[in-house]
């Protein structure tokens, strides 16, 4: 039987932190609300999820497939994740 | 020697935290030690991870050629391709980008003409790789040419983590927090999204400060400045700003190799080595753009085309003021500061009162923070308490950087009506630097990491408010 590691427990730490993180940051990406300026200048609150909505809905057609729907989406999710693992690893760097 | 392996036991300290990649476990045991990244590698992996994602959707939402100069770029690859030779500024821009003609200075010229071929050499095959000259083809090629824009601006963000590290081997919140202002940092990411050479002199500009800082630490053996050398001579093939570092990485060199103790000025040994290090250093520097300048010069008269510019922009082109009358304006800088962080290419997003504000309050900050570092600095100095000689060589460093590249933007409002915040761009990992000393000079060592935390996500959350409230907005809605 393998003895506990305080490096693997960190370890272990650092991911469900980072999940927690990541799963809060999904959910503000979508339902918080945020002043945006328009094309015309003109100001108005919308929820981030009708953002992204909008800019999947209108990808520029001629651009090659990395910038398709399908690969930034899986892109969004992974920079979610990483940005939640940039924080907690931060908060959670040895002394 | 004693200082070379007191910095060896430090890099060894610091990597004594390592931490492994889930997808290398299985690597093989010579390569495994080679891939293990330290904890701060990984938070810095993490980072060009998210940046890549962010540059993506940069890439996809800046409306086609509305970012600033690309129509100008595109006209330069265009007639390389169609004459096979470099533009001259007599040049005309294909009729392909005539619905685009709005986004140029002096349509149809190709007024990016003067600019050196090296951003030109190393994106042409990707433009051809992209689509024909057909005009079906014209935005896939201009999605490509983005996208390529990617690399170098990640490659800045890790160079200067590495610049960071170098300088302050032992400081969390400065070698996590600077890099991640490149990569935050709205209008450098616009950069590091759309078609011009400015992401390259951002990179170069931060090469040869890692370049730079890493013989401050380390010496200047002929590998280093051969590297050094190779750096400054193509960096003059990137953009002509960059001619501010080569008086620079001179003072370094000669910083560096003075003979101490002052005895050593008579011994074989330091003449080879310096006259060996002088020699890589300097003839890469001068032999690698000596031919496209040796080219301006034929072509017109001076070594900048800078009045054959004027002249193709006479029409509308005054200078801003003299030197003495932008130095003390007050907008002169506001508007420097305002395109450093917003604008987004031909200033057609501009940040809110509440942004600029913030901004200007997080300026403050770091500046009235190096005030109080600089105080606390020379109050220890007078009490024994010495820094490390290295760090205040590298401090000193990037400060001249930093004020060169801004007085060289003055200088060029001298001439130009349009000299911009881009220009000072390839000191922007010395600013980011130079910058978060001072808030670093605030906290107590005890509060670095949660610092460096609560840092990393207001830059993110500035930068995201930026992209999601403005940027996408502007380009969607």
């Amino acid at each position: 039987m393998r003895s506990f590691s305080w490096r693997r427990g960190r370890w272990f730490g650092t991911v469900l932190l980072t999940l927690a993180l990541t799963g809060l940051l999904a959910l503000a990406n979508w339902w918080l609300p945020l002043a945006i300026t328009d094309f015309a200048g003109g100001r108005r609150v919308v929820g981030l999820g009708t953002i992204w909505e909008t800019f999947f809905a209108r990808l520029p057609p001629a651009a090659p497939g990395i910038l398709g729907r399908a690969p930034l989406l899986a892109g969004l999710v992974v920079a979610l994740f990483a940005l939640a693992y940039i924080i907690v690893a931060t908060l959670r760097l040895p002394e | 020697m004693a200082l070379a392996e007191r910095t060896e036991q430090q890099d060894r300290r610091a990597r004594e935290h390592v931490t492994a990649l889930p997808a290398v476990t299985l690597a093989p045991a010579r390569v495994w030690p080679r891939l293990r990244l330290s904890a701060r590698g990984a938070i810095i992996a993490a980072l060009l991870v998210f940046t890549l994602v962010k540059q993506l959707v940069l890439v996809a939402a800046y409306p086609p050629f509305q970012g600033h100069d690309e129509v100008g770029h595109y006209g330069n690859l265009w007639t390389m391709e169609h004459f096979g030779r470099l533009p001259t500024l007599s040049d005309n821009m294909p009729v392909v980008l005539d619905p685009y003609s709005m986004y140029t200075l002096d349509w149809p010229a190709v007024y990016t003409a003067n600019h050196p071929p090296l951003y030109y050499l190393l994106t042409y095959r990707i433009m051809r790789a992209a689509g024909s000259d057909a005009p079906e083809d014209l935005l896939p090629r201009l999605y490509a040419l983005r996208l390529a824009s990617i690399l170098p601006f990640l490659l800045a963000i890790w160079l200067t983590y590495l610049l960071a590290r170098v300088l302050f081997p032992r400081d969390t919140f400065l070698t996590l927090t600077a890099p991640a202002a490149i990569a935050f940092g709205p209008q450098l990411s616009f950069e590091g999204a759309i078609i011009n050479n400015d992401i390259l002199s951002i990179l170069w500009g931060a090469l040869i400060l890692y370049l730079c800082a890493a013989a401050l630490r380390r010496g200047l053996p002929p590998w280093r400045a051969l590297a050094l050398g190779v750096a400054l001579g193509t960096g003059l093939l990137v953009k002509a700003t960059l001619t501010v570092f080569l008086p620079l990485a001179a003072l370094v060199a000669i910083w560096v190799r003075w003979p101490r103790p002052w005895g050593a000025i008579r011994t074989r040994a330091y003449w080879r080595g310096t006259l060996g290090a002088a020699a890589a250093m300097i003839v890469p520097a001068l032999a690698i753009p000596a031919p496209w300048y040796a080219y301006l010069h034929r072509t017109y008269g001076d070594f900048s085309a800078f009045t054959a510019i004027q002249n193709l922009q006479a029409a509308w082109n005054v200078p801003a003021g003299t030197f003495g009358e932008l130095l003390l304006s007050k907008e002169f800088h506001l508007e420097r500061i305002r395109e450093s962080v917003g604008y987004y290419g031909w200033k057609l997003i501009p940040l809110t009162v509440w942004q600029e504000r913030l901004v200007h309050g997080a300026i403050i900050l770091c500046g009235v923070g190096l005030v109080i570092g600089l105080g606390r600095v020379a109050w220890g100095w007078r009490a024994g308490r010495r820094p490390e000689t290295v760090q205040v060589a590298g401090v000193v460093l990037l400060l001249l950087a930093a004020l060169a590249m801004y007085a060289a933007t003055i200088y060029f409002g001298t001439m130009f009506l349009l000299t911009q915040a881009r220009y000072f761009f390839p000191i922007a990992g010395a600013g980011a630097i130079l910058g978060l000393l001072g808030v670093r000079a605030l906290l107590p060592d005890r509060w670095q990491r949660p610092a460096a935390a609560l840092t990393i996500a207001a830059f993110a959350a500035f930068n995201l408010w930026l992209m999601l409230g403005s940027v996408l907005p502007y380009a969607f809605f």
